[in-house]
């Protein structure tokens, strides 16, 4: 496929391979960068306190080396990444971190990002496991507690007005990315695997309305490549290749090595339920008369986490992942594990169960959040990608 | 004093440690003859409101107890080969065994023949809360691959260790047991007595408050009661909390202590080291551990871990306001979430002379912070801090060879330290 009109795609793989370029940009320019962790801390109210979101990543590419003298080996191998990079300066620009409780692996180390890391701005965001009407009050509660914090710390009082200029502002950044998605129902796609994560790990790099704009750019330019490519295909133009369709289920994935590999192996993701994926941005926040009740209410009840406990048997609540599947065409679907993460590994067997039974073969594999085993996953990926064509 | 290379169980310094083995036959005995009787079953972890269960004649059973029963007698592996095989690879060991305990009970439809004092009752019910670890409500949610019942559980929320408890933390853990309880009603088909739930809670009060008792005692110098008897001394209050003979039980073990006290009986001849065994629970399937420990001259004198800490009077006169705030404080105890301040002054008061922390591969809420309190307990205090890492209940995970290796560098170490009058 053809991207002559995509200087998006082109910034935005420029913007993945130095990902923390604008923040430091912006802090030279007096901007206050804050860092956070997963889908459950409402983007809003930072953006309305007119500080700068920054989503923090870790490195499958980079060795663990400091981290292991302060955390032990058990823990989440994505947190161990992310605090390594922090103690080897990657992160210096950061003003202030939001650590939100949402499982084992941050609760307990919160103490210790907080001895190590000497930041400006520190705050432990609890978040209910429980989904009901005392919960949401609850989250209400704790997000109050945040956001006065965070005005003590701007120095800016985050006004009602604030808040729904930056409700409808992440409204229309998860509205470009779900159009995004949409291209992905095609076949073949209008983007890979690759290209998505990429999109998405350099829209959370930016403040909003500058990932907004970088988003509106490659819907246009991917839309017009389809027009162009259409064209082209009424005179001599090789067939376009039908990879096959991958439902990919896991926690952060966010190197393009791993939809590569699955590239390689003549296969695409086109759809997920994974932290940098549908979990971030399956989401729509309404502007309610208690405007930081509708905020807590969307992110509690809106976010399809594991950690999130809800009371529903496993076939009710993972019928979501069947309709993505349906939705999206898929041929199979990888299960890719946090290693030592609690909260995914009891729910493995059902939902492989759950999507075996209904007619989608499952891959399950472990990962340590590194590039170590890419070669032993490889012969993987292509027994499964070959499995799933035989069958097919 | 010789040690066995083969034995794996402690041998008890108190006569009250020894009576345990029987009480904990005696529960699942119990629950069975319960079960036979009609009576609902509920199959649920420590750090639940027991009282609650209680007052409904709900009777509980323990698979956390379980697990550790089945690491001692040496029967975990095959309970957890099932478990891997159905797909649970790398998380809480206790969890895994009894989803693995369940599946081979379901597949053949008969107790599976290895499982230590006739295996768990079938459930009625599953209940758990929030609290401790991600492990605690997942692994419930999962046993209903196994187990068709009802499964009820509340969320607790409690600030991080120096966070500052806001009153929304109390009104909505209020909120969460009060649904508990109608959940519970609904179930049983009663109502809550709210006088003899008031009743259980002043039970497990004075319970708590002898048992602090002997926790001050063990501060004496020789140390009257080591961690292994610690360990088998907590099944009572967490597993038994209301039967009638756990509060005279913890009278006994408080006589007996004194009594050790008043005549300076240590747990050995001569108590060269100090130790506090921090946060982590300990190897169930080889806790002749402590006696090794002891044979090189060293006795664990305290643990951060599996006490509830001293009782609290709250000054709440809401019932449930009482059990929110008492249960926030033993949570903070119970495993092991002490600030580094805390720890230094449990060392100072105890008289210390090193740490020494058991890292779990299953389990990372006790786990994760041991080397970052092993760092603070260096400066701080200026002891160091051995680091032994298995598990609670893969006897596979353990290397026998290995860890009295360390043990016995450590044992210099602390000399060297002692000698140096600290760092």
């Amino acid at each position: 496929m053809s991207r002559t009109n995509n200087g998006g795609l082109a910034k935005a793989d420029e913007l993945y391979r130095e990902r923390s370029k604008r923040a430091r940009e912006l802090k030279a320019e007096g901007k206050r960068i804050i860092g956070y962790f997963c889908c459950y801390l409402p983007l809003e109210i930072l953006t309305a306190a007119d500080l700068v979101p920054f989503r923090i990543m870790g490195d499958v590419g980079e060795p663990i080396t400091r981290a292991d003298a302060y955390l032990e080996t058990i823990i989440c191998p994505f947190i161990r990444s992310c605090f390594d990079l922090t103690l080897k300066g990657k992160y210096e620009f950061l003003d202030g971190l939001v650590i939100p409780n949402t499982c084992d692996g941050f609760e307990y180390s919160y103490t210790i990002w907080r001895y190590y890391l000497n930041l400006p701005f520190y705050h432990f965001l609890d978040i209910p496991h429980k989904v009901d009407p005392s919960s949401h009050l609850f989250f209400r509660a704790a997000l109050k507690d945040l956001k006065e914090d965070l005005e003590e710390f701007s120095g800016r009082e985050i006004s009602e007005h604030s808040l729904v200029e930056a409700i409808q502002i992440h409204n229309e950044n998860r509205d470009l990315i779900r159009d995004l998605y949409e291209l992905r129902k095609l076949s073949p796609p209008l983007l890979s695997g690759t290209e998505m994560i990429q999109i998405i790990v350099s829209a959370l790099s930016l403040p909003v309305a500058e990932a907004n704009e970088l988003l509106r750019s490659i819907v246009r330019g991917v839309k017009q490549d389809k027009v162009l490519d259409r064209e082209k295909g009424t005179k001599k133009e090789k067939p376009l290749t039908h990879p096959v369709r991958l439902l990919l289920y896991g926690g952060e994935v966010d190197n393009i090595a791993f939809f590569q590999l699955i590239k390689d192996c003549g296969a695409d993701i086109v759809m997920d339920d994974m932290c940098l994926g549908t979990r971030q941005f399956w989401r729509e926040v309404e502007i309610s008369p208690d405007i930081l009740q509708g905020i807590a209410s969307a992110y509690l009840e809106q976010t399809m986490c594991p950690r999130s406990c809800r009371e529903e048997g496993a076939q009710k609540r993972f019928e979501y992942l069947v309709q993505y599947a349906r939705d999206f065409a898929v041929d199979g679907a990888i299960l890719d594990i946090p290693q030592f993460c609690d909260t995914y590994e009891f729910d493995v067997p059902d939902v492989r169960d759950l999507l075996q039974r209904s007619g989608f073969p499952v891959l399950h594999i472990e990962d340590d959040y590194s590039l170590s085993g890419m070669e032993r996953l490889r012969t993987r990926v292509q027994a499964f990608v070959e499995m799933v064509k035989d069958k097919s | 004093m010789e040690v066995s290379r083969q034995k794996t169980t402690a041998a008890h310094t108190l006569e009250t440690a020894r009576e345990i083995r029987l009480l904990s036959k005696k529960m699942y005995a119990s629950a069975h003859e319960a079960k036979k009787q009609g009576k609902k079953i509920a199959w649920t972890m420590v750090c639940i409101e027991h009282s609650i269960l209680k007052s409904l004649d709900i009777v509980a059973i323990y698979p956390e107890h379980w697990g550790a029963l089945c690491a001692a007698k040496k029967r975990e592996i095959s309970f957890l080969e099932k478990a891997e095989s159905e797909g649970f690879l790398g998380t809480c060991n206790y969890c895994r065994l009894t989803l693995g305990f369940a599946c081979l009970w379901q597949e053949t439809g008969t107790m599976p023949p290895d499982a230590p004092d006739g295996g768990l009752p079938e459930p009625d019910m599953l209940i758990a809360n929030t609290e401790c670890c991600d492990p605690r409500y997942k692994f419930f949610q999962a046993l209903a691959r196994y187990k068709n019942v009802p499964y009820y559980f509340y969320d607790v929320q409690w600030p991080p260790p120096r966070g500052e408890v806001k009153s929304y933390y109390i009104q909505y853990n209020i909120a969460q047991l009060k649904q508990f309880i109608a959940s519970l009603e609904r179930e049983t088909g009663r109502k809550m007595d709210w006088g003899r739930l008031e009743e259980n809670v002043n039970l497990e009060y004075e319970t708590l408050r002898v048992w602090s008792d002997v926790y001050q005692m063990r501060k004496r110098i020789p140390s009257p009661m080591p961690s292994e008897d610690h360990f088998a001394i907590i099944v009572p209050y967490w597993y038994m909390t209301y039967e009638p003979e756990t509060l005279p039980f913890y009278k006994r073990l408080r006589d007996e202590v004194r009594q050790r006290v008043e005549n300076k009986r240590g747990v050995i001849p001569e108590e060269k080291y100090r130790l506090l065994w921090n946060s982590g629970l300990p190897p169930w399937h080889n806790m002749w551990l402590f006696n090794f420990l002891e044979s090189l001259g060293a006795v664990s004198v305290m643990e951060t871990v599996l006490y509830p800490g001293d009782p609290l009077e709250t000054g709440k006169a809401d019932l449930l306001e009482k059990m929110v705030w008492r249960n926030g404080k033993r949570w903070h105890w119970v495993w092991g979430r002490h600030t580094e301040e805390e720890l230094v002054e449990l060392i100072k008061e105890y008289k210390v002379d090193a740490v020494i922390t058991h890292a779990l591969k299953s389990c990372r809420s006790t786990t994760i912070g041991m080397i970052h309190e092993g760092n603070a307990v260096r400066q701080m205090a200026g002891i160091p801090t051995l680091y032994i890492q298995s598990d609670m209940v893969d006897s596979r995970e353990y290397s026998e060879a290995l860890i009295k290796r360390q043990i016995e560098d450590f044992i210099e170490t602390i000399e060297t330290y002692k000698r140096r009058g600290g760092k």
